[in-house]
């Protein structure tokens, strides 16, 4: 039944008609109503998306849900949408992470209200239209027009530097997506007549990403180098790689608590998401061929400890977790050049990991902004005594980004190191260091907050959480502990597109994940 | 326009280097090039470049005029 | 050469177009400054009319009959698609005009004779098939522009625009007939197709390459390509904006329809050299056109070295055009380039200070408090410009860089992609001003025909780049039987 209804274009366009609403039927000045249109159409989008997890068939190996029409039959382009484990998985991210930020920003926005959440709702649809594309030109559009909300929700309700930190982010991405965009027509060319002397594979021309992937895949290992740093740039600047990072720290800390749970959920996955999707498949050669591996996995590396360095000497909260992205992206990246399941999937997981971690820190750094108006760590201490409920979470999500067992950060980190260990020990080494800095600089900051004396008065009359406030942490709680201790059924979700990954670049599919049975094993007999 | 006699002759001259660079520039970059292809093996490219380049001076020559007398 | 009576019907258009202008001028002197209104309505009535002939030239079976009037013309499907859109940039420029016009202390019915005639020019422009009928018609368009440049004789900066153009604009046409005139010495004819036949076993003399150089600089002025692009920012930004409007759309679609036109028919023979030329004045000019823009304050002048720029994609499709990308790169392009720069035209005039349109990019500060819509209308016109998606002026430019790709220029494609990255910053400077910026900017006067000219290029642009195909289909209708 549900093969017939568009369910993956209705999930998408949800949110578009909420903001159509919120535009044209919601007079400015009527902000309740605003708020309740647009968490209508989140929690619409999520409750809708559910039914993908439960209607998707692990074992195929296909796409699902598929959605066909032509679009522009001149060019070949069609409106064509599609998902497979691991779009599944960040879908159901984006719809969650849709309702915890607009639930979040009821009160942290105060101007405007009516663009903010329609701009929000915007983003959401084309984030969730960039998972669902199997079409490379509709792909493409959706990434490019995903900048501009951002753009204006990090401009307009952002901090002191919001102008500075929009245009970087938006000309650094958008720098790197147009070569992306060189790449594309590449491979429409190479797919229909050929150019530049290389021989077409004289097809029709289209932009399917099934047929283009086959075309790149056996292109000769020469093309397909320059063909994969034409889509790396893009990529790479989105995870963010160093040292394509610099834009990171200034967007995630200039934005506003929803916007910043956005780009560190949703938004940040988009380019490791690129990576898993199609430069591995497009580029099998490429990725095989040892300097441009050692290459990526060196960088992976450098962004994992550098990123873990640069964050202990961090004195604001914000940009101290948003340079923990880079090492947590470092590892992700890691575990995709590992090249077989234990680190392919292990990574997805940890995009939806981190995703919940870094999105639940981000929203507790933003409460307590909320009610001080400063971010600087060296403002706050001793908070534990008089907020322990947000003392609680704060830990809870901080042992989850550290990647303690039970929690959900360490099924993800376990599982790269498995499939990195399997290469090679040493970049299990490193990254393994990289655990340890995590530890150092999260439980550091813990401290230095929490811990000590409540000497700072402002502090001493601080309200702990409200009841609004649980609302939009417990869900990723919850999904901490869950992933931590049943882990099972995302790698189930997982396992066939990885296969099919790891197949393309001639990995290993017989070593699966050490944790996707065992801990299933011993669910019932948790601690 | 009047102007005072000297002044005239000075602007019929300034004029004419107008018109007269038109001529001069390109010739003389054709030239400057065509020698410096010989002199770096690059052929009869560089000529036409510095053709180029002498009608773009003597366009820009003219703007200036034009924007100095306009002033 | 014969001269067959019916082909003065397929010149119709052109000649009610010429007719109607000078309708407009008798009548502008019988009534001065008053009825200004009106003579704009019949003006823009008398353009819309231009079309339906033109219309009923298009299925005209008279057509397909080859070149008219002893070769002078041809009236094929690429030449009709540019008049379409020449007399659709002629009607969006004078909407955009009339409360400029208005205002203005100098009588308007003669302001739309000359646009007309103008349009006249351009009309032929793209339609001549022979060197001499292109360079008088060329000569037409650009006498009309450059009284439209110093319309507003008593402000200092438009009669100086004025002379600039009209000086460097005369020496640009002299050089042009220069490079015509070594042409004829050579072939001994100006006929293109003729000079196609007569160059094809000819040596590759000096004399021939010369005079191909020189034409092709002639029109690279009239493009306002680098290195001969100097005259555009001084002369844009001291004409009156409705004219900076029109200089920067209609005389290049004209100019790029010649261009196109002559390179592909008259010189294929001498594609070597001219095709690297051509490569390397694009790199040039989309370099030059977005750096210089990043450095301006003035919107006026930041307009004119976009359009510099964008020139400079458009010669992308030149180089591409054997490919059908390439033809239908430039078709395309232009007719969103048409759509955008109107409408980002139109934004700056319907913001006036000291009656004027807006000068600096602070006139533009919290435009969306005060009127949202305009705000969002302009970002779309942006957005266009900066070639993102879902715009018109992402098709295009996918167009061209996949016909640069395909003609064997990949580091064309690579330098055209960062400097379209690059122009956003310039762009969003004006959509941070409107968006994020709470000063007060200059007051937005309502009007009528800006509005129209607006919700036109509005829709154009968002119709192109949504639901390309019915657009694209007629485009390609182009491309057989063009030559």
């Amino acid at each position: 039944m549900l093969s017939n209804i568009p369910i993956l274009s209705l999930v998408a366009y949800v949110p578009l008609l909420g903001a159509l609403a919120i535009i044209f039927l919601v007079p400015r000045e009527n902000a309740a109503t605003i708020k309740a249109v647009a968490t209508a159409a989140v929690a619409l989008d999520f409750l809708l998306s559910l039914p993908l997890w439960f209607s998707f068939d692990r074992g195929a190996a296909g796409y699902q849900f598929v959605e066909r029409a032509s679009w522009i039959p001149s060019l070949g382009v069609e409106y064509h949408f599609g998902i497979d484990g691991i779009s599944l998985v960040l879908i159901l991210l984006t719809t969650l992470m849709g309702v915890i930020a607009v639930t979040c920003s009821y009160t942290a926005i105060a101007e405007r209200q009516k663009e903010y959440y329609v701009l929000l709702l915007l983003l959401q649809t084309f984030m969730i239209g960039t998972f669902c594309c199997l079409d490379f030109f509709l792909f493409y559009v959706f990434w490019e027009v995903m900048l501009v909300p951002m753009y204006f929700l990090i401009g307009v309700w952002g901090g002191e530097r919001r102008l500075y930190a929009a245009i970087k982010f938006f000309l650094y991405t958008l720098a790197g997506s147009v070569l992306m965009l060189l790449g594309i027509i590449a491979l429409y060319f190479l797919n229909t007549s050929g150019f530049l002397g290389y021989k077409g594979a004289g097809h029709a021309a289209t932009f399917s990403i099934e047929k283009l992937t086959a075309v790149a895949a056996a292109l000769p290992a020469g093309l397909q180098v320059w063909l994969f740093f034409a889509f790396f740039l893009g990529f790479a600047i989105k995870v963010p790689m160093f040292p394509f990072h610099t834009w990171l720290p200034d967007a995630h800390t200039e934005a506003p608590t929803a916007g910043s749970v956005i780009l560190a959920a949703v938004l940040l996955k988009m380019g490791t998401y690129g990576f898993v999707r199609f430069s591995l498949p497009m580029f099998p050669q490429a990725v095989q061929t040892p300097w441009v591996l050692r290459l990526m996995v060196v960088l992976a590396i450098v962004g994992i400890v550098y990123g873990a360095m640069v964050t202990l000497v961090q004195k604001d909260m914000k940009r101290l977790i948003a340079y923990s992205s880079v090492s947590h992206l470092g590892f992700v990246m890691l575990g995709i050049f590992a090249l077989n399941m234990a680190g392919i999937q292990g990574s997805v997981l940890q995009m939806v990991n981190h995703g919940v971690s870094t999105g639940a820190l981000f929203l507790l750094v933003g409460i307590v902004y909320e009610r001080r108006h400063t971010r600087m760590i060296a403002e706050y201490g001793g908070l534990a005594r008089q907020m322990p409920l947000y003392a609680t979470y704060f830990l809870v999500m901080a042992l989850s980004s550290m990647g303690l067992p039970i929690l959900n950060g360490f099924i993800g980190e376990f599982t790269i190191l498995q499939g990195a260990f399997a290469r090679s020990f040493w970049w299990a080494f490193f990254a393994a260091t990289g655990i340890v800095l995590g530890a150092a600089y999260l439980l550091w900051l813990y401290q230095r907050v929490f811990f000590g004396e409540l000497s700072n008065p402002a502090n001493q009359k601080l309200l702990d959480l409200t009841w609004r406030e649980q609302l939009t942490l417990v869900p990723l709680v919850i999904l901490a502990f869950w992933i931590g201790l049943y882990p099972k059924p995302i790698f189930d979700v997982l396992r066939a597109p990885s296969e099919k990954i790891v197949a393309a670049v001639g990995g290993p599919t017989a070593t699966a994940p050490a944790m996707a049975g065992q801990i299933s094993a011993g669910a019932g007999t948790g601690p | 326009m009047t102007r005072p006699e000297s002044s005239r002759a000075s602007f019929l001259a300034e004029g004419s280097t107008a018109g007269v660079l038109f001529l001069a520039g390109p010739v003389a970059g054709y030239f400057l090039g065509k020698w410096l292809g010989q002199w770096l093996g690059l052929g009869s490219v560089p000529a036409w470049i510095g053709a180029a380049l002498g009608l773009v001076s003597a366009f820009v020559h003219l703007l200036r005029l034009v924007s100095r007398i306009s002033r | 050469m014969t001269f067959r009576p019916a082909d003065w019907f397929l010149l119709a258009p052109e000649l009610f177009l010429t007719a109607a202008g000078l309708l407009l001028l008798g009548l502008a002197t019988v009534f001065g400054k008053a009825k200004e209104e009106f003579l704009a309505y019949l003006a823009v009535l008398l353009t819309a009319v231009t079309a339906a002939i033109l219309a009923f030239v298009a299925a005209a079976p008279a057509r397909h009959a080859g070149p008219i009037l002893g070769g002078m013309f041809v009236v094929d499907n690429f030449a009709l698609f540019f008049q379409f859109t020449i007399l659709l940039s002629l009607l969006l420029a004078i909407l955009a005009s009339m409360r400029f016009v208005g205002s203005a202390p100098y009588a308007g019915g003669e302001y739309y004779a000359l646009l007309l005639f103008t349009g006249v020019g351009m009309l032929f422009m793209v339609a001549g098939n022979n060197l001499i009928s292109i360079y008088v018609a060329l000569e037409t368009m650009a006498l009309a522009s450059y009284v439209l440049a110093g319309y507003f004789k008593g402000e200092r900066k438009s009669t100086e625009a004025a002379m600039k153009y009209f000086i460097l604009g005369a020496f640009s046409s002299g050089v042009l007939l220069y490079g015509l005139s070594l042409v004829y010495g050579v072939a001994g004819q100006l006929g293109l197709p003729e000079l196609a036949k007569l160059l094809e076993g000819a040596d590759r003399t000096n004399l021939i390459v010369l005079g191909i150089l020189l034409l092709l600089a002639g029109l690279l002025f009239k493009i306002a390509a680098v290195p001969f692009h100097f005259w555009t920012p001084d002369v844009y930004e001291g004409a009156p904006t409705p004219v900076t409007a029109f200089f920067s759309v209609g005389p290049k679609l004209a100019a790029y329809a010649v261009l196109a036109r002559v390179f592909y028919v008259a010189f294929p023979r001498f594609h070597a050299d001219w095709g690297l030329i051509v490569a390397v004045v694009s790199a040039a000019t989309m370099i030059w056109g977005n750096v210089a823009a990043l450095l301006q304050s003035n919107v006026k002048r930041m307009l004119a070295y976009s359009s510099i720029a964008h020139a400079g994609y458009a010669l992308l499709g030149v180089l591409g055009f054997r490919t059908s990308f390439g033809l239908w790169g430039i078709l395309v392009y232009l007719l969103a380039y048409t759509f955008m720069n109107f409408g980002a035209f139109a934004l700056v005039i319907f913001l006036e200070t000291k009656g004027y349109a807006a000068e600096t990019v602070a006139d533009f500060s919290g435009l969306a408090q005060r009127n949202m819509t305009a705000a969002i209308v302009m970002l779309v016109f942006l957005l266009s410009l900066a070639g993102l998606p879902p715009t018109a002026g992402f098709i295009g430019k996918y167009y061209l860089f996949t016909a640069a790709l395909k003609a064997g220029y990949p580091w064309l494609v690579v330098i055209g992609l960062l400097m379209s990255a690059v122009s956003l910053f310039y762009y969003f400077r004006i959509a941070a001003a409107m968006f994020f910026s709470d000063a007060a900017g200059a007051k937005f006067r309502h009007s009528d025909a800006l509005t129209a000219v607006v919700v036109i290029c509005a829709a154009g642009t968002l119709i192109v780049g949504l639901a390309p195909e019915k657009v694209l289909a007629v485009l390609r209708a182009c491309v057989p039987g063009a030559y």
